[in-house]
């Protein structure tokens, strides 16, 4: 019998040695680095029950278009939206989340959304749980012709302010949602990349529809407040 | 693999009848994100124990209780009287998330304290609580490519590190 546990405990201990095999990205001429960095904002509380919260990273996307703003392919994006795999969502698929990511990818679903549905989730990217903190994604151009843009869109549920508030009815131009809406709407980010860039950040342009109805950039950010602290920066280095 | 550890810790229970009374035990345990099949052996002293563990977990990308979790605890009954238990226990074992989009087999550390009330006059039926910390994280890589782009990036697996579970036993 003991002999038994010792090689259960072996079996074990080879299991564990065998899967410490570090992961790492390997750059090569020409690839593209996308290193985004988490802002303050990164984690927000999100309401659970009896007053606890749990810190929510945001959801967001990575994506690439023309110099004309014709979308080209999605570099990576969040699991949720991605498989609309939103828990106790009581139906709302929040169109609020990445409206402008939706409407520059174009797919419009069995319900008029444009948003990913569980049966039919985006296979045509990385799709991957929001990181607690700094990421890096790395491009490597097959047939992508430079210039090009690269744009990514962030948004944190319920990150109501003043500007954009609970109480806002859906009327207002400052809907967002509703009781767990979006808050504060998702902020959009871009660069072009031009044949001689090295290494630029992507800046950004204004935020989404608030309630998502339709894939605009509003570029008066004046009423985001935390939504401006989501990313601390988003560098893009041509290797 | 997930068969062949039920199996494994099956013929351990089988192995481990012919000992002497209650020096086993077979236990069911529920914790919010994992199910546990446990079965526990007394090793060189009554106050000494190893568990091998495996079981069901949901801590992964897709919110469903698909991911493979085994290995051992090694514990020690610190305070004992005929109806109650307290102990230490410390733990090794392996986590696999199960979803479409990563692979991140997954180490885990962990230590904690059990306290166990034995039920009825023979004291063949328990139930514990189980509470402790514990540690695995793992990088992983995700890969991508199409027409126009080949895309990689690196994500994390980490468990919850904060653990407890309560759980009912039958000890022979």
């Amino acid at each position: 019998m003991k002999m038994m546990v010792l090689n259960f405990l072996f079996f074990v201990c080879i299991s564990l040695l065998s899967s410490c095999e570090k992961e790492e990205l390997s750059f090569t001429s020409g690839d593209i680095e996308v290193a985004i960095a988490a802002g303050e904002s990164w984690l927000h509380d999100y309401p659970l029950f009896l007053g606890l919260t749990k810190k929510n990273p945001p959801q967001y996307a990575v994506w690439l278009e023309d110099t004309s703003g014709n979308y080209l392919s999605t570099v990576f994006v969040t699991y949720k939206i991605a498989t609309e795999g939103w828990q106790a969502n009581k139906g709302n698929r929040r169109p609020e989340a990445l409206p402008h990511w939706c409407h520059q990818r174009g797919i419009v679903y069995d319900d008029g959304l444009m948003l990913p549905t569980k049966e039919n989730p985006v296979t045509d990217a990385i799709t991957g749980a929001t990181p607690k903190g700094n990421t890096t994604i790395q491009i490597t151009p097959v047939n992508l012709n430079k210039p090009f843009v690269v744009k990514a869109e962030f948004n944190q549920s319920v990150d109501f302010n003043d500007f954009y508030p609970k109480s806002a009815r859906e009327e207002d131009n400052n809907y967002s949602g509703g009781d767990e809406g979006s808050g504060q709407p998702a902020v959009i980010y871009a660069v072009t990349v031009y044949p001689e860039t090295n290494e630029t950040e992507l800046k950004l342009i204004g935020h989404s529809s608030p309630e998502g109805t339709d894939g605009n950039i509003y570029e008066n950010t004046e009423g985001l407040t935390t939504a401006k602290s989501i990313v601390k920066s988003i560098m893009l280095t041509v290797k | 693999m997930t068969k062949s550890l039920f199996v494994l810790v099956f013929l351990l229970s089988l192995a481990g009848g012919v000992k002497a009374q209650n020096n086993n035990q077979l236990s069911l345990q529920f914790s919010f994100n994992q199910v546990e099949l446990a079965y526990q052996h007394k090793l060189l002293s009554p106050k000494v124990w190893v568990e091998a563990f495996v079981g069901k977990g949901n801590q992964d990308i897709n919110n469903s209780l698909d991911d493979f979790l085994g290995g051992v605890r090694i514990g020690y009954d610190a305070f004992s009287n005929k109806k109650n238990t307290l102990g230490i226990s410390t733990s090794f074992g392996i986590y696999v998330p199960h979803n479409d989009y990563y692979t991140a087999t997954t180490p885990v550390i962990g230590a904690g304290i059990r306290y166990t009330r034995f039920i009825g006059k023979s004291g063949k039926h328990c139930l514990f609580v189980n509470a402790g910390f514990q540690y695995g994280e793992r990088n992983y890589k995700q890969q991508y490519s199409s027409e126009i782009v080949n895309l990689a990036t690196i994500g994390t697996f980490k468990i919850a590190p904060l653990y407890s579970s309560i759980g009912y036993g039958f000890r022979f």
